[in-house]
């Protein structure tokens, strides 16, 4: 693939990234009053509460929304600029941005809201009984082992192929040229599968009250979730496939492959957001259902998650959350993991600038 | 063929009026159901039995299968005066000693409850300790806990006798008679027996 067709796809990239974002803001924004009347988020309030106290709430939140757009600065300087290829970076960096940001936005708003709960309703909200799944979660409960029979014959035909086509002409293909972009997807799919670890661990207590519902709600989230992880290995997989496809085509067929290459991604993105965009409606409709309760904290997070970050070897779970916002615990195996992967990530980019 | 997913409710009111016409030996709620009309082939059965909910396999004429798994719940009350780790290993107890928990059952990982209940790895481990001291539970390393085949117990007549003669000295204590004590004593037993052998 040449540098203009890779500052193409980027641009692609991000215009659709775009356009997916704009369904999300309208979700996002519409969120507080999902649960219908008398409701602020998981928050009961009284009927005309956004009229009232929760205007300035309501228009802070809205506000915050807009924070993660700072990062669509630098996108435009770039797009101006020309240095398109580095908007994937962009990309990524705005993903996690606006995820923490909409997590601390409701914590925020919630939090201001809980000012003006209705007192008869918010005990009802408290509950002092926690129930507990027997039923094991590990990832091969959550794994489909056909797809993964089929991505991994896939993966090992195409490195057969690559090895193959780097053997017989040496000359032509450089060892970086042939195998650096397979490697980078990889290594992509090794870190999808270390989310997935943290979906299928993320915890899930249930309350003693529309048991069923509140587990379904939570299952199909995390199934969706999980979900997602699979799309993003499957399309990886298919640019793992479609690389060699590409190295072996001859001179005059390499634009139209390309092409070709560029539609079929363009079409399964598309598929894939507009897929995201259903089963999103369906799980927002589906957790309304649930009565919102709030479990107790038996550990006392609100006093250890005071800072962003925390270092909790006794405490199982990656995310604390305190009364101000959200603590990451540095002593959970999955920060060792992560931080290890993003060293690696690192190193795997500066090898590949060098052999440049 | 078609499967159709429906609620607890459902299916215990259809097994009571015994719509599927499974055989009394047979029909037990909340444990796997087989109904015997004809056999689903195994692969099938385990398909269904990774399903955390209620399935009906069914033909258009007759039920192939039948398939309950409730979800197995533990329930921690903060305001009861037990420790929480008491809590843990009294309800798995419990839950075996109704037949909810069979022989051979995973058990989630230490983790995974001491995440879910929001508590300290060592409370789960301990509650855990307490099932395998009892041998409750057998913990194979690296592939977690499995409930453990019902062994007479090692405790002497005299060591079981003394929680139940607290139990029903706080019963006296509260003022109950005879009479309602032995009436909860029996409703709990029922409750308690029906795993038993």
């Amino acid at each position: 693939m040449t540098g203009s067709h890779l500052q193409q796809l980027m641009v692609y990239f991000y215009l659709l990234f775009w356009l997916s974002r704009i369904r999300g803001v309208l979700r996002r924004a519409k969120q507080p009053h999902l649960r219908g009347e008398g409701w602020f988020f998981d928050v009961p309030v009284e009927a005309n509460f956004c009229q009232g106290p929760g205007r300035l709430i309501l228009r802070r939140y809205w506000l915050r929304m807009a924070i993660p757009c700072v990062l669509d600065v630098p996108a435009v300087v770039l797009l101006l600029t020309g240095y398109t290829s580095w908007l994937l970076w962009v990309i990524l960096a705005l993903v996690p941005a606006i995820h923490l940001n909409h997590l601390y936005n409701v914590s925020i708003a919630e939090r201001q809201a809980w000012q003006f709960a209705r007192v008869e309703q918010s005990q009802a909200v408290m509950t002092s009984t926690v129930g507990l799944s027997l039923t094991p979660r590990r990832l091969r409960n959550y794994t489909s082992w056909p797809l993964e029979w089929v991505l991994g014959l896939a993966t090992a035909g195409a490195v057969l192929a690559l090895i193959h086509a780097y053997r017989t002409s040496p000359q032509e293909h450089s060892l970086r040229l042939v195998f650096w972009v397979p490697g980078f997807y990889l290594y992509f799919q090794l870190g999808i599968l270390l989310v997935k670890r943290i979906i299928v661990a993320w915890r899930t207590p249930l309350p003693t009250v529309q048991t069923i519902e509140y587990r379904e709600a939570k299952e199909a989230t995390r199934r969706y979730y999980l979900l997602m992880c699979d799309w993003n290995r499957i399309v990886s997989t298919c640019g793992i496939v479609f690389w060699p496809i590409l190295l072996s085509a001859p001179k005059g067929e390499f634009e139209s492959l390309v092409k070709i290459g560029l539609g079929a991604w363009l079409v399964l993105t598309i598929a894939g957001a507009v897929w995201v965009e259903i089963r999103r409606k369906q799980l927002a409709d589906m957790g309304a259902k649930v009565h919102p309760i709030r479990l107790p904290d038996l550990m006392g997070q609100a006093v250890q998650a005071r800072w962003p970050v925390c270092f909790e070897p006794q405490v199982p779970m990656l995310v604390l959350k305190g009364g101000r916002g959200y603590s990451l615990n540095l002593a959970n195996t999955a920060t060792y993991l992560g931080t290890a992967y993003l060293i690696g990530m690192a190193g795997l980019l500066m090898l590949a600038r060098a052999a440049h | 063929m078609s499967t159709l997913a429906c609620s607890l409710a459902e299916v215990r009111s259809s097994f009571a009026r015994n719509e599927f016409g499974i055989p009394e030996s047979i029909g037990v709620p909340y444990a796997m159901v087989r109904h015997v009309s004809k056999c689903l082939p195994e692969r099938v059965w385990e398909r269904l039995a990774n399903k955390d909910r209620l399935i009906l396999a069914l033909d258009p004429a007759k039920v192939y299968g039948v398939y309950i798994q409730k979800t197995m719940l533990l329930t921690i009350k903060t305001d009861d005066a037990r420790p929480i780790y008491q809590q843990v290993a009294d309800g798995i107890k419990e839950l075996i000693a109704r037949g909810e928990l069979i022989e051979g059952t995973p058990l989630p990982p230490v983790r995974q409850l001491a995440a879910d209940l929001g508590v300290n790895l060592n409370t789960i481990a301990t509650a855990y300790r307490e099932l395998q001291k009892d041998g409750l539970i057998v913990v194979k390393h690296g592939s977690g806990s499995v409930v453990a085949a019902r062994m007479p117990t090692a405790r002497t007549p005299g060591e079981l006798r003394t929680p139940l003669r607290t139990a029903l000295t706080q019963f006296v204590l509260a003022g109950w008679t005879k009479g309602r004590i032995l009436e909860a004593v029996a409703q709990e037993l029922e409750m308690v027996g029906r795993g038993g052998k």
